[in-house]
């Protein structure tokens, strides 16, 4: 039995099934049900558990279909058009569900059915577990069921109550535009979405994949060697059957699901649509080390997204003809190791701030535009931020004689500048940024660096100074 | 003159020993620096362009690398006219301005951010494997001989040189690994120079700076001794002549390495005095 706290009251919130048989339901306090029944074990409720819990779940249950979506907090909904048939049939597909959900001791309650509208009210008051409504057929399903069974808000739900419109045949033996008039849009578009007659679609947890191939093992698998072998199998079903299409998916996400319920899943991409089955299976084999059989992993999904044309180039590559200057591949390597954004190139961004002058951009873009004012010298290292040095001007507006940078004295020998960089006002978030006055100076050693002075020369408080980067 | 011919010939036979390939396509290319006299001695000692190059910072410079990473940009002009380049940095501060500024063509450039030694080892290893670069370079501090061993290998089997431009966190760490023994076929030094002018005088304000000066210390070599070589790089010349990307640089002195480094440094700076007046 759960409980939690409501108003000034301990409440039970949810109870098991030999609770319910011994009569104890929730909404009643908890001090009544221990006068009631003694022996009852009371257990705090903790929405963030049971809510992670759903989420684990729900992740399990893409197993079943990658369209999975949590409704409210204790609901799933899946969207299995052109599923079922992994299984044989529904009924197969649903035992195989209510299976799992024992062994993981779960109760449980489902249906299947042509709508969102239709399951839910089957899943949540329909008679006994497992219903299928068969296909065109919501409406005889949902005639006898109660008005709450349509998704209705609590309040209008008991004003139906109160007016005696006790079932679902009730409201539609009324005429639609006085049940429109007397209880809102509402009525009508629940009662529409469940019989089919107004559309509705999940909005899925997981981005939906546009292709993916899976497969069931009848014996859990756990060697590192099984998986290899499995994921191989997967990635040339799906770049086989991708091919005719010339398209492939620039993401991919293999979906590994436990025995005992958890699902692990990683992912890759690649720079470019790629249906190169052994280069995607070395792309993967870097992350396969991070996956925990424990007891054995009895499924595997293959899903694709973010689906693009191939290019020609590409196909070339394949077939092993001409040699081909392709950088995809590695591209692929790297950004999959180092991180999605470890490859990258430069581009001119229009500014005159020298941080702010560079932009990345992805490695295989087509050809960045890159022109700098070759009129002023730019330093090979540009520290990301400029860090602040102790400097000695003795003069207004000229360049340091030394400067004090990492605890290292630098004698100024030789200097030329001042180049002043205006701030960006117009940018948000700029609109205090000084002035720069940048110096190039040359110290006792003959190297070269890049400092500036903040603001405009004052004599208090002491100008502050920065060195920003390295001349070669 | 003969003679002469057959010494290069030798040598050309010699260099392609160690690497003990069947395909005898190499050397085909030189280690080439776009500096003519230094380009005149790698080629008369037949420094393979596909190998192991280690280019370092001196005291003071080795956390920043500025000096290496600017003749890189420099000589990459030379070894690498046609391709893709992929450098891997660990620290975002290579600046694109600047390299632009000694000619490097930054749209075949394409940057690795890595976070450890290992991972820049690792990407340079993966990138001279692709077969479809024309040079890589990493940045890296700490190496062990075994990690070069195999760089050098797949730059070999490449044809494609890697360039490991050394940065060192702190100046004890420098110490400890600037001479410790690597797979390089070529270890070089670059130092930036004093830019020669009148010796200090009292002058009212600071002189200008003027083309930069580096002093270029090819200091460890396999089929050639030591040497080293004084360069001046004009930013502002460069700047001019975009239309011709020819490098204004300029080897000025063809001499053998002094013994000590006192000595070294009064023959780099009397050399650059010389400059001044000759």
């Amino acid at each position: 039995m759960l409980a939690a706290q409501a108003g000034n009251r301990l409440e039970i919130q949810a109870v098991n099934l030999a609770a319910r048989a011994l009569g104890l339901k929730p909404g009643v306090a908890v001090a009544d049900a221990r006068a009631w029944v003694p022996q009852v074990i009371v257990v705090a409720l903790d929405p963030a558990a049971d809510a992670a819990d759903l989420k684990r779940l729900a992740d399990w249950t893409t197993r079943f279909s990658p369209l999975v979506t949590i409704d409210g907090a204790d609901g799933l909904m899946l969207d299995i058009a052109g599923c079922a048939h992994l299984w044989g049939s529904e009924a197969r597909m649903l035992a195989d569900l209510d299976r799992h959900m024992r062994a993981f001791g779960l109760t449980h309650r489902s249906a299947i059915a042509d709508t969102i509208g239709a399951a839910w009210a089957a899943a949540r008051f329909g008679a006994g577990s497992n219903q299928i409504v068969p296909h065109g057929q919501q409406k005889i399903a949902l005639l006898d069921l109660p008005p709450p069974a349509l998704r209705l808000p609590e309040e209008l739900c008991a004003q139906l109550q109160r007016l005696g419109l006790k079932r679902v045949a009730d409201l539609c033996a009324l005429p639609r535009a006085a049940l429109a008039r007397r209880f809102g849009a509402v009525v009508m578009d629940r009662l529409d979405q469940a019989l089919g007659r107004q559309d509705e679609t999940l909005s899925p947890l997981l981005p939906p994949p546009q292709c993916y191939v899976r497969m069931d093992f009848a014996e859990p698998i756990t060697q590192r060697a099984d998986i290899d072998r499995a994921l191989d199998l997967l990635l040339k079903r799906l770049t086989e059957a991708l091919g005719p299409h010339e398209s492939g998916p620039r993401k991919l996400d293999l979906s590994c699901y436990r025995l005992d319920g958890e699902t692990q899943r990683l992912s890759i991409g690649t720079a470019r649509a790629s249906l190169d089955a052994a280069h995607l299976f070395r792309l993967f084999e870097e992350k396969l080390d991070l996956l925990r059989p424990d007891d054995g992993f009895e499924a595997m999904r293959l899903s694709g997204r973010e689906m693009e044309k191939l290019r020609a180039q590409q196909r070339d590559f394949e077939a092993g003809g001409a040699v081909s200057h392709d950088l995809a591949p590695l591209i692929d390597r790297l950004s999959n190791r180092l991180g999605e954004d470890a490859v990258h190139r430069f581009e001119t961004r229009e500014s005159h701030i020298p941080e702010r002058a560079v932009r990345r951009l992805p490695p295989l873009a087509e050809s960045p535009r890159l022109h700098w004012p070759k009129a002023s010298q730019r330093p090979v290292r540009l520290l990301p931020h400029p860090e602040p040095i102790e400097a000695v001007a003795p003069i207004p507006d000229d360049p340091p004689v030394q400067f004090r940078w990492r605890h290292v004295l630098h004698r100024v020998r030789a200097a030329e500048g001042p180049e002043r960089i205006a701030p960006e006002w117009w940018l948000p978030g700029e609109e205090d940024a000084e002035i720069r006055d940048y110096y190039r100076v040359e110290d006792a050693e003959g190297r070269r660096f890049w400092l500036y002075r903040a603001g405009l020369y004052q004599a208090t408080p002491a100008p502050r100074w920065f060195l920003h980067g390295m001349f070669g | 003159m003969n003679a002469r011919i057959d010494l290069a010939q030798l040598r050309q036979r010699i260099a392609c020993i160690p690497a003990l390939r069947t395909d005898q396509r190499a050397p085909a290319s030189a280690l080439s620096t776009g500096l003519a006299s230094v380009d005149a001695y790698l080629h008369d000692a037949v420094v393979p362009l596909g190998a192991v190059h280690e280019i370092a910072g001196h005291a003071g410079d080795e956390e920043q690398g500025a000096a290496g990473a600017g003749f890189l940009a420099l000589s990459l002009k030379a070894n690498a006219t046609a391709g893709w380049i992929v450098w891997v940095t660990q620290d975002a501060d290579l600046y694109a301005p600047g390299l632009a500024a000694f000619g490097l063509d930054l749209r075949r450039l394409i940057l690795v951010s890595a976070r450890r030694d290992a991972e820049v080892c690792w990407a340079l290893e993966e990138a001279l494997r692709s077969r479809s670069l024309s040079a890589v370079i990493g940045e890296v501090g700490v190496l062990t001989l075994n990690a070069t061993r195999r760089l050098q290998l797949a730059a070999e089997q490449a044809g494609i040189p890697c360039f490991l431009l050394r940065r060192w966190r702190t100046q004890e760490l420098a110490q400890r690994q600037r001479a410790q023994p690597i797979a390089a076929v070529s270890r070089w030094r670059v130092v930036p120079l004093l830019h020669p002018r009148l010796p200090d005088q009292a002058l009212a304000t600071l002189p200008e700076l003027g083309p930069a000066h580096w002093r270029l210390d090819l200091w460890r070599c396999r089929n050639a001794a030591a040497a080293s070589w004084i360069m001046e790089f004009d930013h502002a010349d460069e700047q001019r002549v975009t239309a011709f990307p020819v490098p204004v640089a300029a080897a000025l002195a063809d001499r053998p390495i002094p013994a000590t480094p006192a000595a070294e440094a009064e023959a780099g700076r009397a050399t650059a005095t010389l400059l001044r007046f000759g």
